[in-house]
C-alpha cells in the first residue's frame, strides 16, 4: 500500500453503503437481464416436471448471492485522495485501480440517496473527460467531506483556467431561484417520459394477456349495457390511461424535482449553474458555461396549454457504454419554466431573445423526398386494400390518411427553421409543439456535405453538423451554397481559440 | 476557395474489389447452403437464377462501383483542417478542423496490408467511434499524415487554458 505524503490514508466506506452496493448489484442484474433468458426458458420448458420449491430456491439463491457479492464489493472498496487526484481500488476477483486527476473532471455531482440521508452521508458522482468518459461513484462520504472534495475538484479546474475569468462582468456573486411545488407538478404534466415508458411497456403487457383474462370476461358479463355505449367506453378507457400516465408523470416529477433550486455564481465563461432537487434522493448537479455544447428549449402541446417550457443544457456526452450499475447520466436543466424564466435563462446562456429571430426555411425541394415515398406507397396500399375488401369505402380512408400525412410533411417543413448568429447555429422543429436546439458554432467538430443520386441530379446537397452533444441535418441546399456554408463554418471553428470543453 | 484534392493510392481500387469479392463470396456460400436444406430448397428459384444474379452483382461491384468509388475518394489538407470526400452513388464530403481532433490512429486491416495500404483514423470528442477515416494510403503516407496531424494538434493554443489541452 503506497501512499504519498499529502495523500489521505486508504479509506473504507461506511457500513451503510452496503445498501449502495446492493442497489448496484440489482441494477446490474436488471441491465444484464437478457443473460438469464436461457435459464428462464429452461424453467418454462422443464416447468411441469419441476418441484414447487425449485424456482423459489433459484430466486432465493440469487437474492442471497446478490447480497453476499454486494458485501464483498463493499469490503474490498478503498479510496484515497490528495490535492490533485483521487484513487479508487475495487473489485473482488478482478481488482481495479483507478486514478482520476481532478483537472480532468468534467462534472462532480452529489447524490444524497434516501438511505444515506439519515446518516448524513452522500454519494459523490464524478464524470471525467477521458477518451472513454467514465462515471465513477464514491458512496457513503460524509456530507461535509464530499462537499469539500467536490469543491477541491472543481477548484483545481478553476486554477488551471483562471485567465478566462478576467473578462468578468459586474454581476452579484450568487443568485438563486427555485421552483414551487406547483411548477414541479406542471413539469410532470409536460414531461414526455411517462408516454415513452408506456410505449415501451405496452408490448410486454400485451403478452401477459391481461385483456383476455380479466377485461374481456368483465366486458362479456356487462355486454348488454356496453353494446349501446361501446364508443363511450372506448374513449373513456383511452382517457383513463392518459390521465393515469399524467398522474404517474407528476409523481415522478415530484420525486425528482421537489424543492428544485438553481444557484448561479461566477462570471463570463466561468458562470456556474447548480441545480439541487429531490424528494427522497437529493441530487446536486452543476454546470459550467464554458462546457456548454448544446441548449435545448422545448415546448410540447401540454407545455403550450400551461405556458411552460423545458430548458436543458448539455456538455460533452462521452460514449454511452457506461459501466454496469453506474448512475444514469443527468442532464442539467429546468423542467418547467415560465416565459420570463426562459427569457432569463436565454440571456444567462447568451442566446438571442426569442422574438424577431430570422429563421430560414429549407428549400421546397426538402418536401420532395418524403412526399415522393408517400405518393409511391399510397397507391400500393390503396390497391391492396381494394383487392382485399372489394369495396371503395376503405380506399377513401387510405386517401384521407394520405392527405393527413402529406399535410404533416408540409407542416413540418413549414415549421422547420434554421439560423446562424455570430455565436450560434440553431434549428427549430416541431409541428404543434416546438423544439429549439442551439449549438455554439465555434464548438462544432465536423461538418458533412452529402449527396445521393437524386440530389446529384438536382445539384443539391444536405449539410450535417456535429457538435460534441449531437448533430443536426439541414436538408436540400444548392450544392454551391452547401459547400460555401461548410467551408465558412469550418474556417470559423478552425480560427476559434476559445476553450471548448 | 478552390480545394486541391489528393487522390488515394490506385491500389485502393483493388482493395475495394477484393473486399467486394469476399463479401459476395460469403453471401454466395450462405445462399448455396440453403439449396441443401430440403425445406428451403424447394421454395428457392432455380440455382441458375441465383448464381446469375450474384454474378451480375459481383461484376457490378468490382468493375463499376470500385473504380468509381476510387475516382471520387480524395482528401485535402489545408492550413487548419482536413477534408475527405468519399462515395460512389451516395457521396459525402466531411471536414474536421485540426483543433477539434482528439487523437489520430494509423490502421492497417488485413486486406489493406495485402496491398501495402493503410488508413488514417481521426477521432473527435464525444463521438461514438471513428469520425473520419482516410482510406487507401500507402503506409508511409499514412504515417506522414498522422505525424502532420499530431504536430498540428500540439501547436493548438487555447485562450484561458493551462498547458493541459
Amino acid at each position: 500500500m503506497t501512499s504519498e505524503s499529502t495523500a489521505s490514508p486508504w479509506q473504507k466506506t461506511a457500513a451503510i453503503t452496503i445498501v449502495f452496493f446492493i442497489a448496484r448489484e440489482i441494477k446490474r442484474l436488471v441491465t444484464n437481464f437478457s443473460n438469464f433468458v436461457p435459464l428462464l426458458a429452461l424453467g418454462v420448458v422443464g416447468g411441469k416436471n419441476m418441484a414447487d420449491w425449485v424456482p423459489w430456491a433459484i430466486g432465493g439463491g440469487y437474492l442471497v448471492g446478490t447480497v453476499v457479492v454486494a458485501i464483498l464489493h463493499w469490503h474490498y472498496y478503498r479510496f484515497q485522495w490528495d490535492d490533485a487526484t483521487i484513487r479508487i481500488r475495487s473489485g473482488i476477483v478482478n481488482k481495479e485501480h483507478l486514478t482520476l486527476k481532478f483537472e480532468r473532471i468534467q462534472q462532480a455531482e452529489l447524490k444524497q440517496a434516501w438511505y444515506l440521508r439519515p446518516f448524513g452521508r452522500t454519494i459523490l458522482a464524478v464524470d471525467s473527460a477521458g477518451a472513454k468518459g467514465q462515471e465513477v461513484e464514491i458512496p457513503g462520504l460524509e456530507l461535509a467531506v464530499a462537499t469539500d472534495l467536490r469543491h477541491q475538484m472543481l477548484a483545481t479546474e478553476q486554477v488551471a483556467t483562471n485567465a478566462a475569468a478576467v473578462e468578468a462582468e459586474t454581476q452579484p456573486e450568487q443568485e438563486s431561484l427555485s421552483l414551487s411545488l406547483g411548477e414541479v407538478v406542471r413539469a410532470g404534466l409536460i414531461d414526455n417520459m411517462a408516454f415513452v415508458v408506456l410505449a415501451v411497456i405496452v408490448y410486454p403487457l400485451s403478452q401477459l394477456n391481461v385483456f383476455e383474462n380479466y377485461v374481456e370476461p368483465y366486458l362479456d358479463a356487462h355486454a348488454s349495457e356496453l353494446a349501446d355505449n361501446g364508443w363511450v367506453i372506448g374513449i373513456g378507457s383511452v382517457l383513463i390511461v392518459f390521465i393515469l400516465m399524467l398522474l404517474l408523470s407528476v409523481l415522478a416529477s415530484i420525486i425528482r424535482y421537489y424543492g428544485f433550486t438553481l444557484q448561479l455564481s461566477g462570471h463570463g465563461l466561468k458562470r456556474k449553474f447548480q441545480a439541487r432537487s429531490g424528494l427522497f434522493t437529493i441530487r446536486t448537479l452543476s454546470f459550467q458555461y464554458q462546457k456548454l455544447q448544446r441548449v435545448r428549449i422545448r415546448q410540447n402541446i401540454r407545455g403550450k396549454l400551461l405556458k411552460r417550457w423545458a430548458f436543458s443544457a448539455r456538455q460533452l456526452q462521452p460514449q454511452q457504454t457506461q459501466a454496469p450499475g453506474a448512475g444514469g447520466r443527468q442532464v442539467f436543466g429546468v423542467p418547467a419554466a415560465t416565459a420570463e424564466l426562459i427569457a432569463q435563462l436565454r440571456s444567462e446562456f447568451k442566446l438571442p431573445a426569442n422574438n424577431g429571430l430570422q429563421w430560414h426555411r429549407l428549400s421546397p425541394f426538402a418536401l420532395f423526398g418524403k412526399s415522393l415515398w408517400l405518393a409511391l406507397l399510397t397507391p400500393i396500399v390503396a390497391i391492396t386494400v381494394y383487392l382485399k375488401s372489394g369495396e371503395l369505402a376503405p380506399v377513401a380512408w387510405v386517401a384521407l390518411a394520405y392527405i393527413l400525412l402529406q399535410a404533416v410533411i408540409v407542416g413540418r417543413w413549414w415549421r422547420f427553421g434554421w439560423l446562424e448568429t455570430e455565436d450560434w447555429i440553431a434549428v427549430r422543429k416541431g409541428l404543434f409543439g416546438e423544439v429549439q436546439l442551439w449549438y455554439p458554432r465555434h464548438k462544432l467538430q465536423q461538418i458533412d456535405v452529402r449527396q445521393g443520386p437524386l440530389l446529384r441530379l438536382l445539384s443539391y446537397a444536405h449539410i450535417t453538423y456535429f457538435g460534441a452533444a449531437g448533430s443536426e441535418t439541414l436538408a436540400y441546399f444548392p450544392l454551391a451554397r452547401a459547400q460555401q456554408l461548410q467551408h465558412q463554418w469550418l474556417a470559423q471553428v478552425a480560427q476559434a481559440r476559445q476553450p471548448w470543453f | 476557395m478552390k480545394l486541391e484534392w489528393t487522390p488515394v493510392d490506385p491500389r485502393y481500387t483493388h482493395y475495394l474489389q477484393l473486399h467486394a469479392l469476399v463479401v459476395m463470396g460469403v453471401i454466395a456460400i450462405v445462399i448455396a447452403a440453403q439449396y441443401f436444406i430440403a425445406r428451403w430448397g424447394a421454395m428457392l428459384p432455380s440455382w441458375l437464377w441465383s448464381a446469375g444474379i450474384l454474378l451480375a452483382l459481383t461484376l457490378l461491384l468490382t468493375l463499376l462501383w470500385a473504380p468509381r468509388r476510387f475516382l471520387y475518394t480524395g482528401y485535402c489538407v489545408t492550413d487548419d483542417l482536413l477534408l475527405l470526400r468519399q462515395g460512389a452513388l451516395w457521396r459525402a464530403q466531411r471536414g474536421v478542423p485540426f483543433n477539434r481532433i482528439q487523437h489520430v490512429e494509423v490502421k492497417e486491416s488485413l486486406f489493406a496490408r495485402l496491398f501495402g495500404l493503410a488508413s488514417v483514423v481521426i477521432y473527435t470528442a464525444g463521438s461514438q467511434g471513428a469520425d473520419l477515416e482516410v482510406p487507401g494510403l500507402r503506409k508511409a503516407d499514412a504515417e506522414a499524415m498522422q505525424h502532420r496531424l499530431l504536430n498540428e494538434m500540439a501547436q493548438q493554443e487555447f485562450e484561458g487554458e493551462g498547458d493541459d489541452i
